[in-house]
């Protein structure tokens, strides 16, 4: 792949030499442009040549066929002339006409053709003679032509025809339609040169094989020298007796028309039919050639001599003149005529479509060469912008800035040579970073190559050799020092024939090699590496240089130092007053830390000194740092914590018996407490027994509410069932007052009527005047009792009603009776369920008082228990009095002093104290509750406020217990 | 009933100028028309209705041989239909010698007053509808509008309808 990529770049520098280009950009479009136009020029050169060729033969064929087709039409047009001649030669008409004609043509007799040419042909035109059916006379010929003249026209206007010929076996021309000049000549002796003369002759010698003939074209001088043609015939009667000849006269418009059709696949396109003799029988009107008709005038420029020489038929390309012509050509025979039907069109426009298809390639090559282009910059700018970069980037790095090459994470060649430029480019870092390195270096370094010529010395180097020129001066007085590049290695090693031995060691080098060097003074420590190449070859040395004078010195004096040390002594120093700063400085640091040990070794010893004396209260003074200082803080806290305990041992000492005293009379207290406990426990029993009876005396209770309560539940349904009895009765109240209003009713209504009568007797006893005095008194009392005992049957009713609706709402109150007894009745059943739960429940609650009680008792004789122990007790205490005095005793020794307190001391046993003090709780605490478990052998009552001055005890032991740790 | 008694009182004094009114009521109003002008007080029974009779026009009913036009005087006054009842009576009246049925809602008693304790109707309150009205009586159980019949019930209404 890259020899193939390795040879198109050399050949596209090739190419772009050749061109004048350098750019690799210029060329990649020029190539582009070449290959691509090479390529498309190749394939429109063949494409058209192709198409070229295709448009040229398929003109061929078009113009051929066309032509063949074109002499169809003209042998079919003449065939059709044919059948019409015939065909009225055939007809009755013909042969009557002709029949009659002759007869009447022979009547007028020497002065025939004067008579018709006078009555028929002159001073008339054209159409006028052919719609004149008879002349203005009444000859025989007249009557006849009035009968066929216009049967006959008929014929002529419908086969186009322009004129119709009757012609007798004699020559004479009976009847015209058109009526011209060869109306009644002879054509036997007249027009013998004409066409019409020819046809008659050819069929009036032999009709019965010549059954039909056509003339050629020419002009006809008798129709005014217009072009004619005639076809003749021969005329049979019906017992197919020969009587004469039948003549057309064909319109030479009719056979141009056929020839001169446009046709639109060929501009300029020229049709022509040619007879023997060389003159055309058509009219050549069309494209750029205008010729009469038959001439032989546009032969000099038309038709030349090649174009005779061709075959019957068939396509060429002719020159003629100053340009090509495509002709296609074939024969046409009508009867004795032979004519050859001419296509010609230039070549140019036969192969227009060739052309386009040319110009439409120009267009392609142009577009395409525009593309080659952009696509070649597209592509140059692929290859070209990259490489461009990773030039800048290497002007950057050779300026010694910071490079970095883009392009690397790129798949392609560009990227490989990328990385490859990254690598250099680390390589070269690397270089300079190591070259920066030794320079700065404190050993000297001396780089050789394979001949041992120094070629880099460092700083320190060239510093050494200043140092030491004069010494190496003695052995090499030509050398120039300040020129270090110019020496060699051996330089350094003594007189010549030493150099010598060291020269050839070296050259055989394999490993590194050691050697101390004494030069001007100085000791100097050498290690020469060769140095190897990546295949392994030598490439050079690399030296690298020490000074280990100062070592050696320094070496010796502080070994002197630190053994005197090592037999007790501190006092030796080094000597500091070296040149050298480092030896200066060790020695230095060495008295320095003599010096501390020596400060602090007394220190130590005055401190102890006094201690043992028994003074608690020396101290290690001084200011030391690190072990001593730790040394140092660990004696004196062990110091203070001693002290700090006696003196806590002495205080403590008194509070020790004034607590013994308190345990003593703790003891008393408990002891009268678990008699006072005892006490309790037997009231507590008696109240237990008076519980006891009265849960007894519940249980009976309960067990008799039982019973009354079942008595009240069938009281209560005897209760609900009187209620029903009831509310029966209070129905059938009801239904009495009912009974009482109708009656009311009825009484009401009488009142009504009653009153009625007494009001009409008062009108009656009025109008009677003082007559009806009386009466009006009367019907007045009446009217009164009426009214009366309306008002009373009313007051009746509003009673029923009350009634009624008392009787309701008591019934409404039987019916809440009823069923509130029957809730008190479900509520005694659930009553009395209840009651047998608590008489159940009565009778365990006696037996669990029983047990209680029995406990009680056992509490009773651990109580006793428990006052014995507190005796014992305060036994215990006086012993503890008279141990604390024996100790106060003991600590007397000790000086201590009483102001200090050592808080950062106690703070650090505080821990351990109430660690102590926990444990001791929780061993109380354990014993405690093993007592309870064994059967409650505490004092109940004093439980509390015993248990809290305990625990205070417990904490002060405990505080002084710790003094003693 | 107080009413009642008042008439006996009067009947007792019996003066000279007393004159006696039947009373009764519409809508529980009270109306009284003069004792003389009544023939009779029936109990309301179905009448027989006539067509194309206005609506206060009640129908006939047959007095002993006699037919009387039946007036509702509820409708006369413009307060709607009578509805009968039990309570519901035919006062029968005498006006220029023709019968003519009242219908009212109660015939309530026969009112004896003296002729001066008529007093009469307040002229401002006295409208085109309302000039049949002879005048006012004070009673214990309010005011009795006494009715001029003949004015009440022209001609034209006893006759016109037959």
């Amino acid at each position: 792949m890259n020899t193939v990529l390795g040879k198109a770049f050399s050949g596209l520098d090739r190419f772009g030499q050749a061109l004048g280009v350098k750019t690799y950009r210029a060329k990649t479009v020029a190539a582009f442009l070449v290959i691509s136009l090479t390529i498309s020029l190749l394939m429109s050169v063949l494409s058209y040549r192709h198409v070229k060729e295709l448009t040229l033969s398929q003109a061929k064929t078009d113009l051929f066929n066309l032509t063949e087709y074109r002499a169809q039409r003209v042998a079919e047009y003449f065939d059709h002339i044919k059948t019409v001649n015939e065909n009225v030669a055939s007809s009755d008409l013909a042969i009557k006409a002709l029949t009659q004609f002759s007869s009447a043509y022979s009547e007028l007799g020497e002065g025939a053709q004067t008579y018709l040419h006078r009555e028929y042909v002159n001073g008339r035109s054209l159409e006028e003679k052919i719609a004149n059916v008879k002349a203005d006379d009444d000859s025989t010929y007249s009557g006849y032509h009035r009968v066929f003249h216009y049967g006959f026209v008929n014929f002529l206007k419908n086969a186009d025809l322009y004129d119709i010929f009757l012609i007798t076996p004699k020559g004479k021309v009976v009847y015209t339609v058109a009526k011209e000049k060869d109306l009644g000549a002879n054509l036997k002796q007249d027009l013998q040169n004409t066409g019409l003369a020819q046809v008659f002759r050819r069929v009036n010698e032999n009709p019965k094989q010549v059954k039909h003939a056509f003339s050629d074209w020419e002009y006809y001088a008798l129709s005014g020298d217009i072009p004619a043609m005639f076809s003749a015939t021969p005329i049979f009667d019906a017992n197919g007796k020969y009587k004469g000849v039948l003549a057309v006269q064909m319109k030479h418009h009719e056979f141009n028309l056929i020839m001169n059709q446009t046709i639109p696949r060929f501009d300029h396109l020229t049709a022509y039919i040619v007879g023997k003799d060389g003159k055309n029988r058509n009219m050549i009107e069309t494209g750029h050639f205008k010729s009469p008709l038959l001439s032989s005038d546009f032969q000099k420029s038309f038709y030349p001599e090649t174009v005779k020489k061709l075959p019957n038929s068939g396509v060429s390309v002719v020159k003629n003149a100053d340009h090509q012509e495509l002709i296609a050509y074939t024969e046409i025979n009508i009867d004795q005529n032979q004519w050859k039907l001419f296509y010609e069109t230039s070549l140019d426009g036969a192969l227009a479509p060739a052309y386009d298809f040319f110009r439409f390639l120009c267009w392609i090559n142009i577009a395409l060469a525009g593309f080659a282009c952009a696509a070649g910059l597209f592509f140059a700018r692929g290859i070209y912008q990259p490489v461009q970069d990773l030039r800048a980037y290497f002007k950057r790095m050779l300026n010694g800035e910071k490079a970095v090459f883009a392009g690397a994470d790129r798949q392609d060649e560009i990227g490989e040579l990328a990385r490859d430029m990254s690598a250099v480019y680390e390589q070269s870092l690397h270089s300079t970073r190591v070259t920066a390195a030794l320079d700065q270096a404190i050993g000297g370094i001396v780089v050789a190559d394979n001949d041992l010529k120094i070629v880099y010395m460092n700083n320190a180097m060239r510093e050494i050799l200043r140092q030491s020129e004069s010494a190496l001066r003695k052995n090499a007085p030509n050398v120039n020092f300040q020129d270090g590049e110019a020496l060699t290695l051996e330089i350094f090693h003594g007189d010549k024939e030493n150099q010598a031995n060291v020269r050839a060691l070296l050259l055989g080098l394999k490993v590194a090699y050691k050697m101390s060097l004494p030069l001007a003074g100085r000791q100097f420590d050498l290690v020469v590496s060769p140095v190897f190449g990546k295949t392994g070859e030598k490439i050079g040395y690399a030296t690298e240089w020490r000074d280990a004078t100062m070592e050696k010195r320094l070496e010796q004096e502080i070994g002197n130092m630190f053994k005197a040390v090592a037999e007790g002594d501190f006092t030796g120093r080094a000597n500091t007053d070296s040149q050298d700063e480092f030896m200066s400085r060790m020695a230095k640091y060495t008295n320095d830390a003599l010096q501390h040990l020596e400060e602090f070794y007394s220190a130590l010893q005055s401190a102890v000194t006094r201690m043992a004396a028994g003074d608690l209260t020396v101290r290690m003074t001084g200011n030391f740092k690190g072990g001593f200082s730790a040394l140092q803080a660990s004696f004196n806290s062990g110091l203070n914590r001693i002290e700090n305990a006696v003196q806590e041992m002495l205080e403590d000492n008194k509070e020790a018996s004034v607590i013994a005293k308190d345990i003593a009379s703790f003891a008393d207290t408990l002891s009268g407490a678990a008699e006072q406990q005892a006490a309790g426990l037997e009231e507590t029993n008696a109240t237990m027994e008076q519980i006891l009876r009265n849960v007894n005396m519940n249980a009976l209770s309960a067990r008799d509410a039982d019973a009354k309560a079942e008595i009240a539940g069938a009281k209560a349904a005897v209760g609900v069932r009187i209620v029903k009895s009831a509310i029966d009765s209070m129905k059938k109240i009801e239904t009495g007052s009912h009974r009482i209003k109708d009656i009311i009713n009825v009484i009401d209504s009488i009142a009504f009527q009653t009153n009625l009568l007494a009001l009409n007797a008062a009108v009656e006893a009025a109008r009677a005047g003082e007559a009806g005095k009386g009466f009006s008194v009367v019907a007045t009392e009446v009217r009164v009792l009426a009214q009366r005992s309306g008002s009373a049957a009313n007051e009746i009713r509003n009673l029923i009603s009350d009634a009624n609706e008392n009787v309701r709402s008591g019934v409404k109150h039987v019916y809440e009776t009823g069923e509130a007894l029957n809730q008190i009745s479900s509520s005694v059943i659930a009553a009395a369920g209840m009651i047998r739960h608590i008489s159940g429940s009565t009778q365990e609650q006696a037996s669990g008082i029983s047990q209680v009680s029995v406990a009680l008792q056992e509490l009773d004789n651990v109580t006793q228990k428990n006052a014995d122990l507190s005796d014992k007790c305060a036994e215990a205490s006086q012993k503890m009095k008279s141990q604390v005095d024996n100790l106060s005793q003991t600590v007397a020794f000790f000086k201590v002093n009483r102001d200090r307190k050592f808080y950062v001391d106690n703070r650090v046993s505080e821990k351990e104290i109430s660690q102590n003090l926990q444990e001791t709780r929780n061993a109380l605490q354990s014993e405690r509750s093993s007592m309870f478990r064994s059967g409650g052998r505490k004092k109940m009552i004093d439980s509390t406020s015993g248990g809290n001055s305990l625990n205070e005890m417990y904490q002060k032991a405990a505080g002084e217990w710790k003094a003693f740790d | 009933m107080a009413t009642a008694n008042a008439t006996r009182d009067d009947q007792k004094q019996n003066p000279r100028n007393q004159r006696q009114f039947v009373t009764f009521t519409v809508e529980k109003r009270a109306y009284a028309v003069d004792i003389m002008s009544v023939r009779e007080i029936k109990a309301w029974t179905e009448t027989t209705r006539l067509p194309n009779q206005p609506v206060h026009m009640r129908g006939v009913l047959n007095l002993r041989g006699s037919i009387v036009p039946v007036q509702d005087l509820r409708a006369r006054f413009g307060m709607g239909v009578t509805e009968p009842d039990e309570s519901s009576v035919v006062v029968i009246v005498v006006i220029e010698d023709r019968l003519l049925g009242i219908l009212v809602d109660s015939v309530s008693d026969i009112l004896t007053v003296e002729s001066e304790e008529i007093k009469a109707v307040p002229t401002g309150s006295v409208t085109a509808g309302e000039d049949f009205l002879e005048g006012l009586v004070n009673t214990q159980d309010g005011m009795v509008a006494v009715i001029t019949l003949g004015l009440l019930f022209h001609q034209a209404d006893t006759e016109t309808n037959f």
